[in-house]
């Protein structure tokens, strides 16, 4: 049977006159609600976002010119550091710069240019020091090796002029400080006030 | 103009002489214009003639009122149509009147008007028919002018005499007529029309008796001689321009209310297929247009906002970064401020035993320095706070004197010289000699003397101060 595909009637020459533009209708219609619209939606969405977290250009500006403080004080602090470090490299490493045997034949030369006679030279393993300074010590036994860290007891005799230009010297020597001064009479002293410089003997702890 | 006085209409009005077009705005006549029709013309021809009398185009509303074609009245018995109405009605008209028209009743158009009964069981009728193709041609005319046909129309009983709506007659050549227009009340109005006959006046006395008994005492006759002998009333002749000229009138405003008389409408005319093809193509366009513009509108807001999204990232991800760098920073900054203090206190713990190591040496010249020579220093002992100086005094106030010069030199150098202790032997007057005891305690040096005040070190160290009040408050801020 033949497909009547048109009945030639002035209606469907309208319809057909006008089926374009209710094609393009439709397709803009199909296109703007299901593209165009989700699209847009989607977009407002993200914009209203955006606008909430919105940021200022000032405070752009502000943290800018804050990160630039704090890299300028990290440098600071760096170089602040390095020289700090330099110092106690520079204090410590001069206990390493000679050996024990070395430091103690500069000790017992400097002795015997002031003519101080050394009556016991012991070594020594642990000193009884007062706080503060054994904090320092064990700062120092931090940062060297242990073995660089030595105590020397001396007993020595010698007037008090000697002592204290022999006390003055000693630090002289790289690597050698007296920790501990004592002064003890001689036992036989009478209680009988005596004015002439009596007999006394000096114990010196050096770290060296 | 269409603007003002209200809308323009044309009518062309075809007799059997003449051809006139009558241009009306509103109810108004402004312009009538006349020719002679020539002989032989068709009325589709004579309508073209009228059109073009005035050089113009024709109005979208142009009535042609021709008395070319049938107009009569018929009775038909009520019983033959009962039941019928609209197109059926029509077309049972059409073949009723075939034999008074000579019209073929599938080949013609037929406008028709019910009239007032007759009694006791008759149904009359006012008709107008033309025949199809004339219809056509006439609507054709018109429309190849650039007007469009309205209605057509028999002159005849279209315009009355008097405004009031009294009763009329009409007498032309051929015809006569009475009509009267219904009663206010509503109704059927009531005409009668007959063909004149040269040979007797028995077609008015019928006039008279199928009007209603009496034909009314005034009305139009198209020339003075057609006037019936018999007529006694008062007749206005329409060769009289003035009389013409107030019939066109009553003319238009009957024919603003098509209702009570018979006319044709014309056929609607199928749209060509160039018409359907601008209209379609018309149509899609301002569609495509309008659809276009929308899509416009929405992609270019998608893209404003797109933009607009985007321009906003920008400082949003300075920050993001930025922050993320101060956080690193800060963090940075904290271990090393840290770092900064460790270091500081070991390289004070270095400096406190390696600086001034001559302090001992410092100490026993400062006793040595004492002016007084009525002191003795026994011995000198260590303990865990310092060092503790003993002696012997031959003057009670020369250990006072002797802390006095003591402290500030030492001061410098790590020692803080405690209050004396002090006891006499009572071997003399005065109670002495004195036994003394003098401690002093370990300290940080003083800074004026002593080089552990750095200045760079106390900077670093006022700077790390700085540093963590500077992190606390943007931790605080964050």
């Amino acid at each position: 049977m033949a497909l009547q595909t048109t009945s030639g009637s002035s209606r469907e020459k309208w319809v057909a006159a006008f089926l374009p533009a209710v094609a393009i209708i439709l397709i803009t219609f199909m296109y703007i609600n299901f593209s165009l619209q989700p699209k847009l939606e989607k977009v407002e969405r993200e914009y209203s976002t955006a606008i909430d977290r919105a940021v200022p250009t000032q405070v752009v500006t502000m943290l800018e010119g804050e990160l630039k403080k704090l890299r300028n004080d990290k440098i600071e602090l760096s170089n602040t550091i390095n020289s700090v470090q330099e110092e106690i490299a520079a204090k410590s490493v001069a206990f390493e710069q000679l050996s024990p045997t070395a430091k103690h034949s500069a000790v017992t030369a400097l002795f015997k240019e002031y003519e101080v006679a050394i009556l016991e030279d012991q070594v020594v393993k642990e000193v009884m020091l007062p706080t503060l300074r054994d904090e320092s010590l064990q700062t120092l036994r931090s940062l060297i090796p242990e073995e660089a860290v030595n105590f020397r007891e001396l007993t020595l005799t010698a007037d008090y002029t000697t002592i204290v230009a022999l006390l003055r010297k000693l630090p002289d020597i790289e690597g050698v400080v007296p920790v501990s001064l004592t002064l003890t009479k001689n036992d036989k002293q009478t209680s009988k006030i005596d004015f002439a410089m009596p007999k006394v003997f000096w114990k010196v702890t050096l770290l060296m | 103009m269409a603007f003002f006085g209200g809308q323009t209409s044309t009518y062309l009005i075809i007799t059997e002489k003449q051809v006139m077009r009558a241009d009306v705005r509103g109810s108004e006549l402004t312009k009538l214009t006349k020719e002679d029709r020539p002989v032989g013309t068709t009325l589709p021809i004579a309508v073209e003639l009228a059109c073009g009398l005035t050089g113009k185009k024709p109005t979208q509303k142009t009535y042609v009122i021709a008395d070319d074609f049938w107009t009569g009245v018929v009775d038909l018995d009520e019983r033959s149509i009962y039941g019928l109405e609209g197109n059926d009605l029509e077309q049972m008209l059409r073949f009723e009147t075939e034999s008074l028209s000579n019209l073929d009743p599938g080949n013609s158009r037929l406008g028709f008007v019910e009239l007032s009964s007759v009694p006791p069981d008759t149904r009359r009728f006012w008709g107008s028919g033309i025949p199809s193709d004339v219809l056509s041609g006439v609507a054709q005319a018109v429309r190849v002018r650039g007007g469009k046909l309205v209605m057509l129309a028999n002159p005849l009983g279209l315009s009355s005499p008097d405004r009031s709506g009294v009763p009329w007659v009409e007498f032309t050549p051929e015809l006569a007529g009475a009509f009267a227009a219904p009663a206010e009340s509503g109704g059927f109005p009531r005409a009668y029309i007959t063909r004149r006959s040269t040979t007797s006046d028995r077609w008015y006395d019928a006039m008279g008796t199928l009007f209603g008994g009496q034909l009314p005492e005034m009305g139009w006759q198209t020339r003075p001689e057609d006037r019936p002998a018999r007529y006694t009333g008062s007749l206005e002749s329409l060769s009289d321009d003035l009389v013409f000229e107030r019939w066109i009138n009553g003319l238009v405003r009957r024919i603003a209310e098509p209702t009570g008389f018979p006319h044709v409408v014309p056929p609607s005319t199928p749209a060509s297929s160039k018409t359907l093809t601008t209209i379609g193509v018309t149509a899609a366009l301002i569609v495509a247009l309008v659809c276009g513009s929308l899509f416009w509108t929405m992609s270019s807001r998608v893209t404003a906002m797109q933009a607009e999204i985007d321009r906003l990232a920008v400082p949003e991800a300075a920050k993001k970064r930025l922050d993320d760098e101060v956080e690193s920073l800060t963090e940075e900054l904290e271990e090393l401020t840290a770092e900064v203090a460790e270091a500081i206190s070991k390289r004070d713990s270095m400096r406190l035993l390696v600086d001034r190591s001559d302090r001992f040496s410092v100490l026993l010249q400062a006793i040595a320095n004492q002016s007084e020579s009525n002191i003795v220093l026994d011995s000198i002992t260590s303990d865990p706070r310092g060092i503790m100086l003993s002696g012997r005094a031959i003057r009670n106030d020369a250990v006072a004197l002797l802390v006095q010069r003591l402290e500030p030199v030492v001061a410098g150098v790590g020692w803080s010289v405690r209050p004396p202790s002090v006891s006499g032997a009572n071997q003399t007057t005065a109670g002495g000699p004195w036994s003394f005891k003098i401690e002093l305690t370990e300290e940080i040096p003083s800074t004026n003397e002593q080089p552990l005040g750095n200045e760079q070190a106390l900077a670093a160290f006022g700077l790390t101060q700085k540093l963590s009040s500077l992190i606390s408050e943007y931790k605080g801020k964050d």
